[in-house]
């Protein structure tokens, strides 16, 4: 059972592939999970380019690559339980939303955006998705400058476009009428 | 969607596909009123037609007449936005003919529609627009006024329907009714899934199904009272069906409101709003 700290051992014997993060921390992965990064595997796609080869993830913090491949460690687990087995399937939906929520709900807004930039930047479509999805509940039914706030965005609108914009959807503000 | 060269390098960080992914999780409402007053890049993303490939309007806040907003005008306003790019839409709890026809009118690509508590839509008009939806792949018409009519033109209209949800409020100790059943049996050859929660069939019309669907993976008939699985029909679901939802089993995971009606009575139902008599709040119990 593979333990979720930072460097393990291979615990099948196979490949490992070294991953360098933007502070030059290193971290040696099993080539099952470190394929799961599409990033990582058009690197090892191109010819010649050996296993040994460490790969640099220049725009990849080490706190968000620690979490990305604890993620996708445990997806490639879930993966390898579910089969034909709908019961066995069911199973392995449900942990690994179990394991989306638990990564989610433990991130400041800041933590998630580090961590959706590095899902992109990696191409980990699975991940990538589950966080968008996060984000978006974050920003829902709330207010446009709470949106601003939280993705660090300014209100480049001049006064004038501003009032142009709410009128694209001031009919959206009328009231039904009865019928 | 080429991203212009300067406008999202000033929104921090987060690219535009990003955004856009982030943003497409969001209802139409919010994305309308909301997102894309934020800023300007935000802005122009929102007018993009493959932000509004999927247009989610599901009214579950308040009764339509109450909801300060027009949500048909929203909506149409929604669709145009596609460009002719709509894919999947989501409407809930509002919804008319002339709504519908919009939709159709100019989303010929449409795969995936949900029309559920929509009650201005009728069999007229969801059967005057079937034809436009030739790629129709998943279509929810639950909790509407629809009925066998509407079933038989989307069957003749839509060959690729593989997705059918058609669910109504259970009733117990009424009348079986196998129209609808062989509607979808004798129209709807190539379903995959079918949701017929709280149906009048009975063994008969579920027959049909199983004969007429031969490709059925996935059958709900949760509450569909007038079905007994005994032997025979009960093993013969059991082979045919993958995923299958028996009378009585358990509704914890069904999305919308379980409790269901006793005894037929004379008096018209109000689709609005409940009945005249007694609803009992009975869920599975299979000893009522």
């Amino acid at each position: 059972m593979a333990n979720n700290g930072e460097n393990p051992s291979p615990d099948v014997g196979g490949k490992t592939v070294k991953l360098k993060a933007d502070d030059g921390e290193i971290f040696e992965v099993e080539e099952a999970v470190a394929m799961e990064l599409q990033t990582v595997k058009s690197f090892f796609d191109d010819d010649g380019v050996s296993y040994d080869t460490v790969v640099p993830l220049l725009n990849v913090s080490s706190t968000a690559l620690a979490k990305v491949i604890q993620y996708c460690r445990r997806a490639v687990e879930l993966r390898a339980k579910s089969g034909d087995d709908e019961g066995a399937n069911e199973k392995a939906r449900e942990e690994r939303e179990g394991l989306e929520a638990e990564l989610v709900r433990e991130e400041s807004d800041e933590g998630i955006k580090e961590l959706i930039l590095a899902a992109n930047y990696l191409n980990i479509k699975d991940m990538l998705s589950f966080l968008c999805r996060a984000v978006g509940d974050r920003i829902k039914n709330k207010s446009v400058e709470y949106v601003r706030r939280f993705f660090v965005l300014e209100n480049d609108f001049s006064p004038e476009e501003e009032e142009r914009t709410r009128n694209e959807v001031a009919w959206a503000f009328e009231g039904v009428d009865a019928d | 969607m080429d991203p212009p060269p300067d406008e999202f390098r000033n929104c921090l960080a987060l690219p535009r596909d990003v955004t856009a992914s982030i943003l497409m999780r969001l209802e139409a409402f919010e994305i309308l009123t909301s997102a894309q007053m934020v800023c300007s890049p935000w802005h122009n993303l929102c007018k993009d037609p493959s932000m509004w490939r999927a247009v989610h309007m599901r009214n579950t806040v308040a009764p339509y007449w109450e909801f300060p907003y027009d949500l048909e005008k929203m909506c149409r306003h929604a669709v145009d936005r596609s460009c002719g790019q709509l894919v999947d839409i989501n409407v809930e709890n509002f919804g008319t003919d002339e709504l519908l026809r919009h939709i159709a009118d100019s989303s010929s690509r449409l795969k995936r529609l949900r029309l559920v508590k929509c009650y201005g839509i009728s069999d007229k008009g969801l059967s005057g627009v079937a034809a436009k939806l030739p790629l129709l792949e998943e279509l929810d018409i639950s909790y509407s006024l629809l009925s066998k009519e509407a079933l038989e033109a989307v069957g003749r209209c839509c060959p690729l329907l593989k997705s059918l949800k058609f669910n109504k409020r259970g009733q117990k100790y009424h009348g079986a009714c196998d129209e609808e059943a062989l509607a979808i049996a004798e129209n709807l050859p190539e379903l995959r899934r079918l949701q017929l929660f709280g149906n009048k069939l009975s063994n008969d019309g579920l027959q049909a199904i199983l004969h007429g669907c031969p490709h059925l993976e996935s059958l709900d008939l949760r509450q569909c009272f007038n079905v007994t699985l005994a032997e025979n029909l009960g093993r013969r679901c059991a082979e045919q069906i993958k995923d299958l939802r028996r009378p009585h089993d358990s509704t914890d995971d069904y999305e919308f409101d379980a409790s269901y009606e006793l005894f037929d009575e004379d008096e018209d139902y109000d689709y609005y709003g409940y009945n005249d008599y007694e609803i009992f709040e009975a869920y599975d119990d299979p000893d009522y």
